[in-house]
């Protein structure tokens, strides 16, 4: 059918362009692989040649290819996650930044770095990592629930008052956190401001495995509502006369952005503005049609944090920029435009 | 369906593993069998030991320096500035392509920690501890991680310059602020200043917290130190000594009241390598000049 | 076809519907009429399963309409509500599209297409079909909605329901005749309508039934002749009138002051 065949010629688009963008971001970088081309040598280690030295074969797999992968999936969960909270709160404006996942992640991920700064000691790496990792998946569940509860009766959900809770949230998070940053000793404290920048340095393939689980779960799940997000633009009464289950959708749509969030969160700390772009640029294109928007937000997510995440480690080399200060770059304007059309149409 | 999934990212996780064993097998035979000698390339990420490195004759082996690395001030020639290391990643250290890493638990950031591990190359992390003795300890263990075993004469030295301490009668109440920006930090006790103040023959004006905490015009007061100590950096970005004096609640102290302030080289001050002796001298000298 | 006992709605304190009882017919087009804060909309909403509030049980097709499986319910009713959203982006073919959900999964197929096309024609909507909905005047808006809910049930389902809330608002006269029209057409194929009505007179018309309602109690039910008549009007509306046959149809017109 005709809209379908358009869809796949966009996702088809998309996915070579973040082709593209990966093999140029594979080829960025302070390293010199002594006349191959990074290309080269990812595919004599995918080969498995032994010729390479150790040092060439972590480079570029462990260290590029893996933060690279770790890019494509964490962009695709954050630009979906915007998407799918913008089409349940009917408003462009929504993320997991404003219904508070976010900081509820930040906020549960820095006491367990403070808190586990007293016990390193005793505990393995390995434990230590996975303990700030699932806090903030904690943190960001904690928070969605604490918003369901405030803004749910009866089995209905009242959309202005879950992003009120939101709201709320992130300031309980922002003076907690802030709190324990002044009280941390100093380590403690760069580990936390680390945390809040948000970066993908730490990369590594077992992450990487772990999200793309959760990203295959919560896909779908997620990805083939597309229709019923749009019929909730008619508001919930008449969607559920759609024969749509709203209250399910509703409840499906907040327990799998947590998850996305959390687990994004748990693994490069707070990178924002990518649920707000994406969607935006997406409408553009295709008004507000989720068929459309949903499936393609996966794909543009990706090339959106891949391309910021490369410049990011190129831009000042041999430095980082941290990859929030990007985000936010391109981000803020955005607002600000979606901003100004709402105030046209009041 | 999703069973499949489920089986193949198994699979994979598997996969990955064994590969990253094979990966960890063959770094052990090629590092045992690569004694490191004075082919180094060494990438030091800690200024106390990058000092300590080239009291032992080796700073031509430096290949990569972090921004605390000041000293020598040679290493600038030679060697590539690879920046702070809390915001470090491992591709630039890797870009150098160093044989031996060394490290102060300290300082780095704990991911690039693990993922300076996970390199393969060899990493020494050293637990820096801020005293005479720990100092001497930290000397024996990178003369160790690089081979030699000459390093008695850095310790003697640090002795025999300790040694030029004169005792102070009264010793001076001494606080030590971190001024950077408009940031204000006082030390209080367990930090490299307060070890080095204590050394030097004075007492930190600060006894009742730990580390760094920001400075409160009341917490100045109550502490009446005798004399202000700074980094040279910090004072000069301060605005100087009249700066310093309009720092609040500094009026109200002895070292307002009579103009005793005092600033060192940060490099000097804090690294409590070879040159701590040098150090303690250089601060017991200002201390006994600005408590006549 | 659809049939309620006693439903009550509470709103705090206050009794918006009291006591009533409704029941549908195969084929009957019922007309929901009364004077503003009568309760009409809460009826309507009440009996469309809106509303979970109350232990009434609304029982639909012998079944009580709790017990429907949604999508399967949204074949056999659909719901025209009063106030629409007014942000949505999407084209009008987009928005008359989506009254199709309940057939299709990914992609909407040729009956789907058909459907959409017809209800777009009937409601003279169809020269507007690419043009972005929010740019239409609240009347195109009203019939854009409207041929959604009417492609909504176009299947081969017997005896089908529609509710329809003040569908009528915005629409200029012969707008007004031809919507009436769809729904008369609607049920003379063995299909029900509740129609929430401002108009007594179109009412009067076209309803086979009419159900007057004043402060959430049914004041009068029947058939037009019996429902209009100047007493129960007057009373109902507090304001006089006066009732006499329509010079061409024989309905009753009712000429209020």
């Amino acid at each position: 059918m005709r809209t379908q065949s358009k869809l796949y010629f966009y996702l088809t688009i998309s996915a070579i362009l973040l082709v593209i963008i990966a093999v140029w971001s594979l080829n960025t970088g302070v390293y010199d692989f002594g006349g191959r081309s990074a290309f080269e040598v990812l595919g004599k280690v995918i080969a498995g040649d032994t010729s390479l030295s150790l040092s060439d074969k972590y480079v570029i797999w462990d260290v590029r290819a893996s933060r690279i992968v770790m890019a494509i999936l964490i962009g695709s969960m954050l630009a979906v996650s915007g998407t799918s909270l913008q089409g349940l709160f009917k408003n462009p404006l929504a993320t997991g930044e404003a219904i508070g996942l976010t900081s509820g992640a930040t906020l549960l991920a820095a006491i367990a770095i403070v808190l586990g700064g007293y016990f390193r000691q005793y505990l393995p790496e390995m434990v230590q990592f996975s303990l700030v990792g699932i806090s903030a998946f904690l943190g960001a569940l904690f928070a969605m629930m604490l918003v369901y509860r405030i803004s749910t009766s009866g089995g209905k959900t009242n959309v202005v008052m879950m992003l009120l809770s939101g709201v709320a949230i992130t300031s309980i998070g922002f003076s907690i956190t802030g709190f324990l940053i002044y009280i941390s000793k100093d380590d403690q404290l760069r580990d936390l401001t680390f945390w809040n920048m948000g970066s993908l340095a730490a990369a590594t393939w077992t992450k990487n495995i772990i999200l793309t689980v959760v990203l295959i779960i919560s896909y779908i799940i997620l990805i083939p509502q597309g229709k019923a997000l749009n019929a909730m633009m008619l508001g919930e009464k008449d969607a559920q006369h759609l024969g749509i289950n709203v209250e399910r959708l509703k409840k499906q749509i907040v327990i799998i952005t947590s998850l996305m969030v959390g687990t994004c969160v748990a693994f490069s700390g707070t990178i924002g503005f990518v649920g707000l772009i994406v969607p935006y640029i997406l409408r553009l294109l295709f008004k507000s049609n989720y068929t459309f928007i949903l499936p393609l937000s996966t794909i543009c997510g990706s090339i959106l944090l891949l391309i910021a995440d490369t410049f990011s480690r190129s831009i000042v080399a041999p430095s980082e920029l941290p990859i929030g200060i990007l985000t936010s770059l391109i981000g803020g304007p955005i607002f600000i435009a979606i901003l100004l059309k709402f105030k046209k149409s009041l | 369906m999703k069973k499949i999934i489920l089986v193949a990212s198994v699979l994979l996780a598997v996969y990955s593993c064994k590969k990253e064993e094979g990966a960890k097998k063959e770094n052990a035979t090629e590092t045992s069998s690569e004694a490191p000698k004075s082919n180094n390339k060494i990438v030091t990420l800690s200024g106390g030991v990058t000092e300590i490195i080239s009291a032992l004759g080796h700073e031509k082996e430096i290949v990569g320096y972090d921004v605390t690395s000041t000293y020598p001030e040679s290493l600038k020639a030679t060697a590539k500035d690879l920046g702070h290391v809390r915001s470090m990643t491992i591709e630039p250290i890797m870009a150098v392509k160093p044989t031996l890493i060394l490290a102060s638990d300290k300082d780095v950031n704990p991911e690039l920690l693990g993922k300076i591990k996970a390199s393969g190359i060899k990493a020494e992390v050293f637990n820096q501890e801020f005293s005479v003795e720990g100092t001497k300890k930290l000397i024996e263990q990178v003369a160790k991680a690089l081979g030699n075993t000459d390093y008695q004469k850095l310790n003697d030295k640090i002795d025999a310059d300790l040694k030029q301490i004169q005792p102070i009668a009264k010793k001076p109440k001494v606080l030590f602020i971190y001024a950077r920006g408009n940031m204000l930090m006082v030390s209080g006790t367990k930090t490299p200043m307060d070890a080095l103040i204590s050394l030097a023959g004075g007492q930190n004006a600060v006894t009742d917290f730990e580390d760094f905490k920001p400075l409160t015009p009341e917490a100045v007061v109550k502490a009446n130190p005798d004399v202000l100590f700074f980094f040279s950096t910090g004072l000069q970005g301060a605005g100087g000594n009249e700066g310093a004096l309009k720092m609040p609640g500094v009026s109200q102290t002895n070292a307002g009241k009579n103009k005793k302030i005092i600033a060192m080289d940060g490099g000097l001050v804090s690294s409590f390598g070879p040159r701590l002796g040098e150090a303690a001298v250089g601060l017991n000298k200002l201390l006994i000049e600005n408590t006549k | 076809m659809i049939k309620a006992h006693q439903v009550s709605y509470k709103h705090k304190e206050f009794h918006i519907l009291d006591g009533i009882d409704v029941s549908v017919e195969y084929g009957e087009f019922l007309a929901i009429v009364g004077p503003n804060g009568a309760g009409k909309s809460s009826l309507l909403s009440v009996l469309a399963n809106e509303v979970k509030q109350g232990k009434q049980k609304i029982v639909f097709k012998d079944k009580p309409i709790t017990d429907w499986e949604v999508r399967e319910l949204s074949q056999h009713k659909a719901k025209f509500s009063q106030h629409n959203s007014n942000d949505i982006t999407l084209e009008v073919k987009d928005v008359v599209m989506m009254g199709r959900y309940p057939y299709f999964d990914a992609q909407p197929r040729k009956e789907d297409l058909e459907a959409m096309n017809n209800m777009m024609y009937e409601t003279d909507v169809y020269h507007l079909k690419d043009r972005e909905y929010n740019t239409l005047s609240g009347g195109e808006k009203q019939r854009v909605h409207l041929s959604r809910v009417m492609a909504q049930l176009q299947n081969s389902i017997a005896h089908k329901l529609l509710f329809l809330d003040e569908p009528l608002n915005n629409l200029d006269v012969k707008h007004q005749y031809k919507a009436l029209e769809i729904i008369k057409k609607f049920t003379q194929k063995a299909n029900s309508a509740i129609v929430v009505l401002h108009d007594l007179n179109l009412a009067a018309q076209f309803a086979d039934k009419i159900l007057l309602m004043k402060s959430g109690k049914v004041a009068a039910h029947g058939t037009p002749q019996e429902v209009f008549t100047a007493d129960t009007i007057s009373k109902a509306y507090n304001f006089p009138c006066t009732i006499c046959d329509h010079p061409i149809t024989n309905n009753p017109m009712i000429i209020f002051g």
